[in-house]
């Protein structure tokens, strides 16, 4: 599928994009760019970014943003901060702390209460992230099972990327991953709010990821393909 | 009767690892350091229910005065209305500059730096500004560059402008000039603005390069 | 009827007064708001003015001093205007420092000053490097509505325009000073600037 995808130009906040070529009007939009009311077969620009298109009808902006703004359903990952009853505060990175009931855990009731700390990181999901509320998060499903979601031991290791880095990772064909694979063993939790948590055998292994990341940051995907390929 | 010789724009874009975005930005003699961070967290006292609060902080080199307050009302009044607030509200993003150098267009490099560092950012905004100061010295010549004696300054402007509708979003003058010389300033800063904004464009597309 | 339609559609009962070129209040778009001015009121200062555009109110009182010239500029006195916007003259306004507003006025006052050259600091001097006036020119917002830079502007224009400052007799030989305060002069003001504030409204016309 990731072929299909076209970088269209470069755009500035304000500029107008006005061949749009999905049919019959319905356009779906990604960050970066907003509907004009007034004119209904264009869009216009609001972050600096390269316009990606996938046909047949989305449209988005990719640049190198760090800061994460919640958007319902997304899976991030998130640091305890605060501890209020029921609730918890949980730092994912955006402008408010998400909130996070302990009641939200799978088999978690009132009387069993999951064993979660101030400064544990937890991996979960956005069940609500409208611009008006708090952000609400959940570590179960909609079958009240945890899945990959919860609490994530403590001997892991937390590191910040930017976002364009996660949109790549995430996507299951990167070949980055499975170079590393190939080099020793690991976990790894990439939350879509930049957050990575990562667990490997030996703190150089560890090290090594983080120095990858790093530099992956600043390098064009063919070039990191190239590198990995290049690791035989 | 102008000169048309602009001062030169350099800049460094993500030049801070720990704000969202950043950048330094010499025009001419005058270099800036503007960072952006946001949309964060905000203060209680300065929470806005239906829109992002936008924050300014300058810092000049010497000690702080009230100047300074000066310039962030104007710098905030043009962040104001170039971002798209109302897409975060109880949030605030700020806006910080400090002064590396003064070498006479203080104010135009600010507004610069700041549309650098929020475009970096990747905040929302509504249009991108550009700022140009045009100098009117004591022999009614206008130029773009200080001239080398401050007292032979008779006025400065400096109009910011918007890139979309290329309308006038602040303008700030010193000194004392007639209306027509206004008018014409206006104009030789309205030619000059796109050349700021073809800058933009270049600078932030060089910053976004991958390493291939 | 009206107070209501303006709070149920405030766009639109304005929209209808500008279609017809005519605001709210009955006033001509090119009309300012009925202005007094009244000039002395504060016996105590050295000039004083209060004045009124509208509901919004100003008044400003000026302070004289003697005081030693800046070593770079011998020959010139000072004028330090400050603007106070206590929390008396507008619910907004929060007691304490001066708020960034507050700050941002008595810079915009400074800067006119400065570039309209109405006072020539010059005249505040009285002996080169030695002696000099400095003018301290307060002002407090009484009512806060609108216009804030217009009333203070004239409000600081027909203060210093009253100002009387006593003859000094100084002796540089002897470093005395004797201030004679039955023979007062007026403070000479060049010029008389002016501001005017206005909007856009649903930018098709000037208001």
């Amino acid at each position: 599928m990731t072929n299909s995808i076209t970088v269209v130009d470069y755009f500035l906040p304000g500029e107008e994009i006005t061949d749009i070529k999905s049919k019959e009007r319905q356009t779906i939009i990604g960050p970066g760019l907003q509907r004009d009311k007034n004119k209904p077969n264009s869009l216009v620009v609001t972050q600096a970014g390269r316009l990606h298109f996938r046909a047949p009808n989305t449209y988005w902006i990719e640049n190198r943003k760090t800061r994460y703004v919640p958007k319902r359903g997304d899976l991030v990952v998130g640091i305890i901060t605060k501890k209020s009853g029921d609730v918890l505060k949980v730092d994912i990175g955006s402008a408010e702390l998400a909130n996070l009931s302990t009641l939200a855990f799978e088999g978690a009731t009132k009387k069993m209460k999951p064993e979660v700390e101030i400064g544990d990181i937890v991996y979960a999901k956005l069940l609500n992230a409208y611009k008006d509320m708090e952000p609400e998060l959940v570590c179960v499903d909609q079958y009240y099972k945890a899945g990959p979601l919860g609490v994530l031991t403590n001997d892991g290791f937390l590191i910040n990327v930017n976002l364009k880095l996660v949109y790549f990772l995430l996507n299951v064909s990167n070949p980055l991953l499975g170079t590393l694979t190939k080099k020793f063993p690991y976990e790894i939790v990439i939350g879509l709010n930049g957050k990575v948590w990562m667990k490997a055998n030996k703190a150089k292994d560890i090290l090594t990821m983080c120095r990858v990341f790093e530099a992956s940051e600043n390098h064009s995907e063919k070039s990191i393909s190239d590198t990995c390929r290049g690791q035989k | 009767m102008a000169s048309s010789e602009f001062p030169q724009l350099k800049c460094e874009l993500g030049v801070l690892s720990k704000s969202d975005g950043s950048a330094a930005l010499a025009e001419g003699e005058s270099v800036m350091l503007a960072s952006v961070c946001g949309p964060i967290e905000v203060k209680l006292q300065k929470l806005l229910t239906d829109k992002t609060s936008v924050e300014c902080c300058y810092r000049s080199k010497a000690a702080e005065g009230i100047q300074d307050r000066f310039r962030e009302t104007i710098l905030k009044n043009i962040c104001e209305t170039a971002l798209m607030a109302s897409l975060h509200p109880r949030s605030s993003i700020l806006v910080n500059l400090q002064e590396m150098q003064n070498g006479g267009q203080l104010l135009s490099c600010a507004v610069n730096a700041a549309c650098l560092a929020c475009l970096n950012a990747g905040v929302d905004m509504k249009f991108t500004f550009a700022a140009v100061s045009c100098f009117l010295n004591k022999f009614e010549e206008f130029s773009f560059v200080p001239p080398i004696n401050e007292n032979e300054v008779k006025a400065l402007f400096v109009l910011v402008f918007n890139s979309t509708t290329g309308s006038i979003i602040a303008s700030h003058t010193e000194g004392s000039f007639t209306t027509e010389q206004f008018q014409h300033g206006l104009k030789l800063c309205r030619e000059q603005s796109q050349f700021v904004f073809k800058f933009f464009k270049e600078s932030v597309i060089n910053f976004d390069k991958d390493i291939e | 009827m009206a107070e209501v339609y303006k709070s149920l559609n405030p766009l639109k009962y304005y929209r209808d007064y500008y279609s017809h070129d005519i605001r709210p209040d009955g006033r001509e778009f090119s009309d300012i708001r009925p202005t007094i001015i009244n000039v002395g009121s504060i016996k105590t200062a050295d000039g004083s003015a209060i004045v009124k555009i509208g509901k919004t109110c100003v008044t400003c009182g000026v302070k004289a001093e003697l005081c030693q010239p800046k070593p770079s500029m011998p020959d010139q006195g000072f004028l330090v205007p400050n603007v106070e916007l206590p929390p008396l003259c507008y619910s907004k306004f929060k007691s304490g420092p001066p708020s960034d507003q507050a700050q941002t006025l008595t810079q915009l006052l400074a800067d006119i000053i400065e570039n309209s050259k109405c006072v020539n600091l010059e005249d505040l001097c009285i002996l080169s490097d030695k002696l000099c006036w400095c003018l301290y020119a307060d002002l407090i917002c009484i009512n806060y509505d609108g216009s804030i830079v217009d009333a203070c502007l004239i409000a600081l224009i027909a203060c210093l325009k009253s100002v009387t400052l006593p003859q000094i007799d100084y002796n540089p030989a002897l470093e005395v000073k004797q201030v004679n305060l039955q023979i007062r002069r007026p403070l000479k003001v060049n010029f008389t600037p002016v501001a005017v504030t206005f909007a856009i409204f649903d930018e098709l016309n000037i208001y």
